[in-house]
């Protein structure tokens, strides 16, 4: 009764209130009418608290998002799921799902009754412009009568999670000549000259050649183990970002950092369904794989990418040294894509250094000064290279270089890198 | 039948229903067709201005001012420019109709004869009620306050009757004014989100 009546709004308490005074004036003035006017205002508000908190009912929601992932600017429906568990129809309900501001204004709902065991399904679009992960919930749920009377309002807690993605632009198909694909260029021949072997063992068994056993495995498990020769070879691959603040111009969604990681983002997924192991490093060394033994392990490396992509963030490193270095620990690569920046004369002597340990580099070289004009006040002052003549010295010092600027289209781009090693301006 | 429209016909139900308390006042019910008349003709304008989308500040000017042109036209249609236009000869007319009303109000003790005073009287008062009734629910969207008017009828027939007013006009007027809640109730509801439709499963 207590927790009925807490629910009422400020309209059952005033009607509750002006139903006790008139009830008192009635009693004290002996008035049969009014009497009876303050019993129907008190009535009213306790007879619908009543009805509406006796009807406590047991609800469940889901909520889906498909799909869970999506590029910047593009539309997800997000849907609501409400089903109604308990015995007795419910009355009016009132949904609210939270939304972070980027993704719009709350959506909202009127549900006029669910019937026991009843569902009732809602959806409704979700888009942001920013990438990121955005938390959708939780709901929450009013339940309310039609007099305005009382209102029991109860939330959900489940959340859920959008993850908007850099935009990934679908490249070309164009085959990939000579040291790309580490001297394998159909996928029939998968077998990389680069890249290690995934030593990869079974049990011995009968017929099997004494010159394949595997002598360290057998010493482990105490029986025979062979080395499996059905390995899976695969071509290999490193995603290096540029994500120093020095590095890029540009505001927001405009900047030359966005136009980069969505760079890598489409690249990475093209390789990645090309059948590429690939790795995607930032310049100080934070990185994720598609074959490594962690939490992700499992998830094809396309959505691990776009997840962390769809996160990155520019960093204050100041050198390209600690991604290099990561790139190089990981045993090389047949190939190298990098985004890059602006650079400074140090970090082309990193780069020139990089080059003998891969089979392949690619600089995707970013002309940022087309990406803003007015540089702003606080730059750093790091003495940055002309990009021309950058371009010149990293093609100079064996990189493919493919020089980029604001208007360049991505497939373009991705057409110069694969086909030509020439610097190339391409608009 | 639009939700705001809706509460505004249901205002008008309200204020008639709430009018028939006065019924146990009177000898007759002579008075009741022109009560009718005169809250479904502010209903009438009421509706016809949220038809056409006018700003909603004008709404409660032109009620008031149909209330005057069809109390003049029902109690000096005789003197009045073209029938209805309150000009000074018609205004000399009401005022005495009005005086020699409130004389019977004094004179004359429960229930009455439908004198042509107290005729004015009530037609002009309820059309007035019916005004703040139709501002509250349907312009200002306060529907709970709009019982206070309601009420103010019930007192006029409360205080004139000594034996009180009787369960039964109360049972109509609680009737009318619940109605009235609901109504509003749904146009709220509906303005706060969108309805979700049934489907199957």
């Amino acid at each position: 009764m207590r927790a009925a009546l807490s629910g009422l709004t400020t309209r059952g308490r005033s009607f509750l209130a002006a139903g006790i005074a008139a009830c008192l004036c009635g009693l004290v003035l002996r008035e049969m009418d009014l009497l009876r006017v303050g019993i129907f205002l008190c009535a009213l508000p306790i007879a619908t608290a009543i009805v509406v908190a006796r009807t406590r009912y047991r609800l469940s929601c889901v909520r889906r998002i498909e799909p869970q992932r999506v590029p910047v600017g593009e539309t997800a429906q997000v849907v609501l799921r409400v089903e109604n568990l308990s015995r007795v129809a419910t009355g009016i309900l009132l949904l609210e799902d939270r939304l972070p501001y980027s993704l719009g204004g709350r959506p909202r709902f009127v549900v006029n009754r669910i019937e026991s065991l009843g569902v009732r399904e809602v959806s409704y679009p979700v888009r942001s412009d920013v990438r990121g992960r955005f938390v959708v919930g939780p709901l929450s749920l009013r339940f309310a009568d039609l007099f305005g009377l009382v209102e029991l309002t109860r939330s959900f807690t489940t959340t859920d999670a959008l993850v908007v993605t850099p935009t990934v632009v679908p490249l070309p198909a164009i085959r990939l000549g000579g040291d790309w694909a580490g001297g394998g260029d159909s996928r029939a021949r998968s077998i990389s000259t680069m890249g290690e072997d995934d030593v990869t063992t079974r049990e011995y068994r009968h017929g099997d050649d004494l010159r394949r056993v595997h002598w360290r495995s057998t010493a482990r498990y105490g029986e025979l183990m062979v080395r499996r020769e059905e390995q899976p070879w695969q071509n290999r691959g490193v995603l290096l970002l540029d994500s120093r603040v020095t590095a890029h111009r540009g505001e927001g969604p405009g900047s030359s950092f966005e136009w980069a990681v969505s760079a890598i983002a489409s690249i990475g997924s093209h390789l990645a369904r090309d059948g590429f192991g690939l790795r995607f490093t930032t310049e100080s060394g934070s990185e994720v794989s598609g074959y490594s033994a962690d939490a992700m392990a499992g998830t094809p490396f396309e959505a691990v990418l776009l997840d962390t992509l769809a996160l990155v963030s520019m960093s204050n490193a100041h050198s390209l040294n600690a991604g290099l270095a990561g790139v190089r620990r990981g045993g090389g690569g047949g190939l190298v894509i990098a985004a890059l920046g602006s650079l400074t004369d140090a970090d082309l002597d990193a780069l020139t250094r990089f080059r003998h340990h891969a089979s392949a580099c690619v600089a995707i070289m970013l002309d940022t000064s087309s990406w803003a004009q007015a540089s702003l006040p606080g730059q750093p002052a790091v003495r940055q290279r002309d990009h021309a003549q950058s371009c010149a010295l990293l093609a100079g010092a064996g990189w493919r270089v493919v020089s980029v600027n604001a208007r360049t289209d991505m497939r373009t781009m991705w057409g110069s890198a694969a086909s030509n090693s020439q610097v190339l301006a391409s608009r | 039948m639009n939700p705001r429209l809706r509460v505004t016909v249901f205002a008008a139900l309200a204020t008639i229903l709430g009018s028939l308390s006065l019924l146990p006042v009177f000898s007759s019910m002579a008075w009741v067709p022109r009560v009718v008349l005169m809250v479904a003709a502010i209903a009438a304008t009421s509706a016809a201005l949220q038809r056409i989308r006018v700003v909603t500040a004008v709404i409660p000017l032109a009620m008031i001012a149909v209330w005057a042109f069809l109390v003049t036209a029902l109690y000096a249609h005789s003197v009045a420019p073209a029938g209805f236009i309150p000009g000074p000869a018609a205004l000399r007319l009401l005022h005495a109709t009005m005086s020699s009303g409130f004389t019977d109000t004094v004179q004359l003790s429960s229930p009455v004869e439908v004198t042509r005073g107290l005729s004015l009287l009530t037609t002009a008062g309820i059309g007035l009620v019916a005004v703040v009734v139709e501002t509250l629910a349907s312009g200002l969207r306060r529907p709970a306050v709009a019982g206070l008017p309601l009420l103010a009828i019930f007192t006029v027939s409360a205080a004139t009757l000594s034996s009180g007013v009787g369960w039964r006009p109360f049972v109509f007027a609680a009737a009318g004014y619940l109605a009235l809640l609901l109504a509003e109730g749904r146009d709220r509801v509906g303005r706060w989100g969108r309805p979700v439709r049934v489907i199957c499963g």
